[in-house]
Order: C-alpha cells, then sequence, then structure tokens
C-alpha cells in the first residue's frame, strides 16, 4: 500500500513538473507565444479592434434612444459626432498600424478563427 | 501505516499540497514573466492555475469518494454522515461543515479562475499574467488555510462504528443547490476583482477591463440571486416559522455583495457610454470582493450569532487580515492611478440616465451599509457598552422600506429615461401613462381598505415599472416593423435577441418587481393555531380543516410523524395536507416539516407545532400568505431574464446566419 501511494504521489508531481516546464521543453510553443503576447504592435491592434467594436455597439445604442425619442436631438447630434470622432480616430490608428505591420490584418484573422 | 481507509485521505493531502505549490507557482511565474518580459514564465504561470484547478478538483472527487465509502475514520467525514444517510446527502455533507465548504470555496476559486483565464487567454493578453498574480494569491490564501488550519482529511486514530451525521436542517433537496449557488456568486466576485486589479496593475484601464469585469460580474450577480432566493425558500420550506428572510446575519452577509454588485452592473454602463464613473466602478469591484471576504469572516469567526454560522475558529483572524491586505492593495492601486480614473464627462442634469443610476448606485451602497451596520451593531455594542443589543426584523424593515421604494420606481425610471438630458417629449412619452396607471393602481388598493404607506408605494411603483417596460418592448419592436417592415412576433423577438442585455435586463426589473409584490403581501400574512386531536374540525377565512387522522412512518434515517388534515375553502374539499415532524435518530434531534397549498392569491401553508402521540394530539398552525407566489415568481422570472442578459450574442449569431441565408 505503501508502495502504491508513493507511485501515485510520485506520477502525479512528475506529470505536474512536466505540465508547468512544457513551455521550456517545447520550444515552438513558447515561440509562438512570445510572438502573440509579447508583440506590443499586435496588443495596441487587438486593443484598438476591441474599441471599434465597443464604440460601434454604442452608436447602435444611441441610434436606438434616438428612434425611440429618448434623446434630445441636440444632444443627439452632439453624442453622435462625440463617437463619430472617436470611431474615425480610432479607425485611422487602426488603419495606421494595418500599414506599418501588413501581417497585422493577417494575423488577426488567423486569431479569430482560432477562437471561433 | 498506510491502509485501504487511510491511502484516499492522504492522497488528499498531496493533492491539497500541490494545489497551494502551484497557486504560489503561479504568482512567482507571473511577476518574473512581466518582469523579464518572457512568455514561457507567463504560459507557465497560466497552467500553474489550470494544475491547480486538476488538484482542486481531485481532492474534492477524493473527499467524496470518502463520504461514499462511509470512510469514518476521516473526522470531516464523521462529523457531517452517518451510514443510513441518503446520498444525496452524502454529497451536499461536503459543504455541510467549516473544512469541507473551504475546500469547496478552493475548488469554485479555482474552476472561476482557470475558465476566466482560459476565456480570456488571446483577448487579454496584457490583463491576463496580472490576473494570474491575483488568482494565485486567493487560491493560495485558501489552500493554505485548508492545509494548516481546517484540513477536511485530517484522521481519527481508531475508526469510529458510526458517522454523526448531518444537521437534519440541511437535510432537504434544495441544500443540494443553494449552497454552491451562493458559493458561486461569492467566490465569482473575485474574478471581476482579478481583472480590476490586473487593469490597475498594467496600466491597461481602457475598454478591456470593463468588459471581462462586467461579464463575471453579470455571471456571480446571477449566481447570488439564485442562491438568496433558494435560501429564501429554504427558509420558508425547511425552517416552519413562515417566512423567508429573518435579517439573520449570515443572511445579510450573504445579501451585502448582491447590492454592490448590482450596483456596479448598473454604474458600468456610465462608463461605457459616456466614460464617467471609473474611480466609482473600480471601487464598487473592491467593495464587492472585500464584502465576500467579510461575509467569510462573519460567518465564520463567531462574531455574529446565527442558525447558520459555523462553528467559532481562530479562522476568522486570517479572513480579516487577508480583507485588510485587500483593502490595502486595491486602495493602493486605485490611488496609484487617481489621474487615469478621472471621468470624461461631467453630470449635465439631474433630469438623465447618469443621475438615474447615481441615485440607484447611492440607493444600493446605503442599503448595503444599512445592513452592514445593523449586522455588525450586537458586535460593536458588546465591545463598546458591553451588552449586546440586538437589531431585530422591524429594525432592518422600518429602515430598509423607503430604500426598497425609491430603487423600485427607480427601476421604471432608468431604462427609459435619456442619457445627458431628458427632452420633454422623453419624459411626456416614458412617464405619464405609467404614472396615471400607478395612481390608478394605488387608488383602487385605497377603495379595498388597504392604507400602509409602503403597500400603496409598492403597488405604484409595480404598476408604472411595469407599463414602462411594457412600453420599452412596444417601442422596440415599433421601431423594427416601422424600419426593417418585419412582423410584430419577428420584430419583437429580433429586438429582444439583438439586444439581449438590453431587454435581458428589463425582464430582471420585471422580476424585481414581482418579487417587491410578494414581499409587500408579507404585510397581511394571518397566523392562526389550533390544538387538535383526530376528527377536529377547525376554520379561519374562508377556509375550514379536518385533521383525519395521524400516521408515522419508521425509516433508517428518521422517524416520521404526519398529521393528515382535509383542506376546504367554503366548504368544499380542496386537498389533503401533511405537515410533519421528524425526528433524526443519529443527531437525537426534531425537525419540522411543513406542507403548503400554493395559489397565486395566497399560500395556505401548514405546520405541526408539536405532537403528543399517546394523547392523539398535535398543535397545527395555519398560516395565509398573501401574493407570497410571486416572490418565487419574480425569482424565475429574474433568472430567465439574468440567462438572457448572460447569453452571448446568440442573437447576433442567428442574425448574421439569416442574413447570410438571405433574409433580412
Amino acid at each position: 500500500m505503501i508502495l502504491a501511494f508513493a507511485m501515485t504521489a510520485l506520477l502525479l508531481v512528475f506529470a505536474w513538473l512536466f505540465f508547468i516546464f512544457w513551455p521550456w521543453i517545447e520550444p515552438h510553443i513558447s515561440e509562438t507565444q512570445t510572438r502573440t503576447t509579447l508583440n506590443s504592435a499586435l496588443q495596441d491592434y487587438q486593443n484598438l479592434i476591441q474599441e471599434r467594436e465597443f464604440l460601434l455597439e454604442n452608436l447602435k445604442d444611441l441610434e436606438q434612444d434616438h428612434q425611440t425619442h429618448k434623446i434630445e436631438e441636440t444632444d443627439y447630434q452632439s453624442i453622435r459626432s462625440e463617437l463619430f470622432g472617436k470611431i474615425s480616430e480610432t479607425l485611422d490608428r487602426i488603419k495606421s498600424l494595418e500599414g506599418s505591420h501588413p501581417l497585422m490584418k493577417s494575423i488577426e484573422k488567423d486569431l479569430e478563427s482560432v477562437e471561433s | 501505516m498506510l491502509t485501504a481507509q487511510t491511502f484516499w485521505p492522504k492522497l488528499g493531502e498531496i493533492l491539497t499540497s500541490l494545489a497551494l505549490a502551484s497557486a504560489l507557482l503561479a504568482i512567482l511565474s507571473s511577476i518574473w514573466g512581466i518582469k523579464k518580459k518572457d512568455d514561457r514564465f507567463i504560459t507557465s504561470a497560466r497552467r500553474s492555475i489550470y494544475s491547480c484547478f486538476f488538484f482542486v478538483s481531485a481532492a474534492v472527487g477524493v473527499l467524496w469518494l470518502c463520504f461514499l465509502t462511509d470512510n469514518f475514520l476521516v473526522r470531516y467525514v464523521y462529523g457531517y454522515s452517518n451510514a443510513a444517510m441518503p446520498i444525496l446527502y452524502k454529497f451536499t455533507a461536503l459543504w455541510g461543515g467549516q473544512d469541507g465548504s473551504l475546500l469547496f470555496w478552493l475548488w469554485l476559486s479555482s474552476v472561476y479562475a482557470a475558465a476566466s483565464i482560459f476565456v480570456h487567454r488571446r483577448s487579454d493578453q496584457v490583463l491576463i499574467p496580472h490576473a494570474v498574480i491575483i488568482f494565485g494569491i486567493i487560491l493560495a490564501f485558501f489552500g493554505s488555510l485548508i492545509i494548516y488550519s481546517d484540513n477536511p482529511f485530517d484522521l481519527f486514530p481508531q475508526l469510529p462504528a458510526d458517522g454523526r451525521g448531518l444537521n437534519p436542517l440541511l437535510q432537504n433537496p434544495s441544500m443540494a443547490i443553494h449552497p454552491p449557488s451562493l458559493y458561486l456568486g461569492y467566490v465569482g466576485m473575485s474574478v471581476p476583482f482579478a481583472f480590476a486589479m490586473a487593469a490597475l496593475m498594467s496600466g491597461h484601464l481602457g475598454v478591456r477591463w470593463i468588459v471581462a469585469s462586467r461579464i463575471w460580474t453579470l455571471i456571480a450577480w446571477f449566481f447570488l440571486s439564485i442562491g438568496n432566493l433558494l435560501g429564501a425558500q429554504w427558509a420558508y420550506v425547511e425552517l416552519g416559522w413562515g417566512g423567508f428572510w429573518g435579517w439573520d446575519p449570515v443572511e445579510n452577509a450573504a445579501i451585502l455583495p448582491w447590492f454592490t454588485a448590482t450596483a456596479f452592473l448598473h454604474s458600468v454602463m456610465i462608463q461605457e457610454k459616456r466614460g464617467m464613473l471609473k474611480f466609482w466602478n473600480m471601487t464598487l469591484i473592491v467593495i464587492s470582493f472585500a464584502l465576500t471576504i467579510l461575509g467569510t469572516y462573519l460567518t465564520r469567526s463567531g462574531v455574529v450569532q446565527s442558525v447558520h454560522s459555523f462553528a467559532s475558529s481562530n479562522i476568522g483572524y486570517w479572513f480579516l487580515v487577508f480583507l485588510g491586505l485587500v483593502l490595502l492593495g486595491s486602495g493602493i492601486l486605485i490611488c496609484y492611478r487617481r489621474k487615469e480614473l478621472k471621468s470624461d464627462n461631467i453630470f449635465e442634469s439631474f433630469l438623465s440616465k447618469e443621475s438615474a443610476f447615481v441615485v440607484n448606485n447611492i440607493v444600493l451602497v446605503g442599503s448595503a451599509f444599512i445592513i452592514l451596520w445593523s449586522t455588525l451593531f450586537p458586535s460593536a455594542s458588546e465591545i463598546i457598552l458591553g451588552t449586546r443589543i440586538i437589531v431585530g426584523p422591524p429594525f432592518f424593515n422600518k429602515i430598509l422600506a423607503p430604500f426598497a421604494i425609491v430603487l423600485l420606481v427607480l427601476t421604471g425610471i432608468g431604462p427609459v429615461i435619456g442619457w445627458r438630458k431628458a427632452s420633454k417629449r422623453n419624459l411626456k412619452d416614458n412617464f405619464i401613462l405609467p404614472s396615471i396607471l400607478g395612481l390608478i393602481a394605488t387608488g383602487a388598493l385605497a377603495l379595498l381598505h388597504i392604507y400602509e404607506w409602503y403597500v400603496l408605494a409598492t403597488a405604484f411603483g409595480a404598476t408604472f415599472v411595469i407599463v414602462t417596460i411594457l412600453l420599452e418592448f412596444y417601442r422596440g419592436g415599433k421601431a423594427r416593423v416601422i424600419s426593417h417592415k418585419e412582423s410584430w412576433p419577428e420584430a419583437l423577438s429580433r429586438a429582444v435577441f439583438r439586444n439581449h442585455r438590453k431587454y435581458g435586463g428589463y425582464i430582471v426589473h420585471l422580476g424585481i418587481v414581482c418579487i417587491f409584490i410578494g414581499i409587500a403581501g408579507a404585510a397581511y400574512k394571518e397566523v392562526h393555531e389550533f390544538d387538535m386531536k383526530k376528527g377536529d374540525r377547525q376554520s379561519f377565512g374562508e377556509y375550514s380543516i379536518e385533521l383525519k387522522n395521524f400516521e408515522t412512518r419508521d425509516l433508517p434515517n428518521q422517524r416520521e410523524d404526519y398529521a393528515v388534515i382535509n383542506l376546504y375553502q367554503n366548504g368544499n374539499f380542496v386537498r389533503e395536507m401533511r405537515p410533519a415532524r421528524f425526528f433524526y435518530k443519529q443527531q437525537q434531534q426534531p425537525s419540522t416539516e411543513v406542507d403548503i397549498h400554493s395559489r397565486l392569491k395566497e399560500d395556505v401553508y401548514f405546520i405541526m407545532g408539536s405532537y403528543a402521540p399517546f394523547v392523539g394530539q398535535a398543535k397545527i398552525r395555519a398560516l395565509l400568505q398573501p401574493f407570497i407566489f410571486w416572490l418565487w415568481f419574480g425569482g424565475a422570472v429574474l433568472v430567465l431574464g439574468g440567462l438572457l442578459t448572460l447569453l452571448p450574442s446568440i442573437g447576433l449569431k442567428m442574425e448574421g446566419k439569416s442574413r447570410r441565408g438571405g433574409k433580412t
């Protein structure tokens, strides 16, 4: 019984260490991960894409509030132009990143396809 | 000496130790990975959290195995199980006592940590390494508690013949769902906290932490709501006093984070839409998490006296120290980032959605503060004055009623009032009809000689909210009928699914209204008590009862004595009622089992107060509980609305598919 216990415990510890230190054992993973997590440009790009989605969602809600007469016309125009300003600024930054890093868009698409 | 019976508990100890080691490794590896920008360490830290989840899951499995195999050599199994106990309760016994519930907490914590890290591993690569540190700290804290203070795998030197068994009050089917739901809600608050702290640590205070925190707060809030509702249901059905909420300190501890999480779910919308209340939202997340730790401290330290609390132990001090560290650490981080947490806009009018939500937050957080203070007051008075001054349910009901009414009315105002500054047309279109119908409902109740102010106010508020929400559904559908030329059913379903978060919220509001109606009905509760023998007949209101006979069942775990009663309404037979008293043999403890005839208008609730078998007489208590059905119905509606809100853009996917299919 003691032997069985010791073997089980050792097996658990070995499997655990193997799992934890896998990034050092499999170099391909660490390279891929380094590329995806530490490339600050790609991170910025992802944040901007999320920012764009967020702003578009806000614009959709604003339009709905306007359709159902919840918001004063002047306020609607002002918030709308404020949102448009932010969206256009975000789109400009996305385009500029795509311009300076042509692979960005394809990487982003790859990531999206992996996630979906 | 290692035997077949000591093998599994010893393995359980190894598993919890490995879980603690994984949590500590996650912290160190993540810190080193962030510092050196070495992704191998960051990946390893993530894997450490996954392995922590695996080890804790295995440890939970081992403890369950000990319960199922009646391994009474394990102290915890001995304390909370016995051989004759039904299998369901052998599973629920895991969280029946302090040590097991801590393991259960650790398990859920590891589930949340692993799940959130897995879900956000690509979308939040900047936040995840920092969040891993926070998760690691939380997991390491609970792991240390289990290993160094309350080990559920502790062994007796010799095998006892049988266990002491689970508290009879906990031997109820709802105990299989109520505590896990509550724990899922409580523990779930650690995820938004981890993401908020990650945002503060990394300086990435943009959109992402808000999105992640909102989703996970919603999940925690959803489970907290279910947990509290099931707790109320358990109190109503199992405790045999006819009430559903007694403002017990442990109940209060469970509801506190619900208030602050609800406040956050509203105020976060202001941040999303207008870039305001950033500092406040961060604070609310910290308060919500801190309240879960404080609640655990109150339950486990013996500071408050409650039927729910665990035996007092030194473990409370651990929680107090951890709470102090949480508040200190998060406070420092918030102060450090205070400039980045400044609002982008200012409040422009009191008549705006922003203001309505701020008032909503003040009411919710104010209510939470009152409940917290009143819960702590007996202990505080004992320390300061030397006398324990008890704060009872009437105090809570009286002081919180105005807050509740304001909240109810805001439930109707918030969704329909405009952003920035409500237009005159907005006010006219949205509030005139609901207000008129609300006044008519109030007047109708007054004509029925109902004059309690909070019942009348609830009638006004409930009607007001229901009408505003129905109008919202109508307008949402109408907008699509006009703009997309869709049929009404199609327009309505598309409006709801495309804006599932918004309309899910409205359904939650409808649930809240129903809950308010159920609570208001409690003001008209009637209690009737009769000493009855076989063949006796008694009347109350439009009901009469006849005690047919007594029945006894002798089961291995308990003896069951039933009073068999025929219930009549206006002289017509309705159904047979069987209130009972159980006597649990192992624990030598009686328990009351009520029987309820539930209707939309009222519940007829029977309790067998006492029973003298030799005389053949029982004390039968009959309670009339108006509108209580609506409390449970409201709970179900709230859960439905919560689910709709949580569904991840199913509507959009459906929409996308149908568009690709040629439909618009």
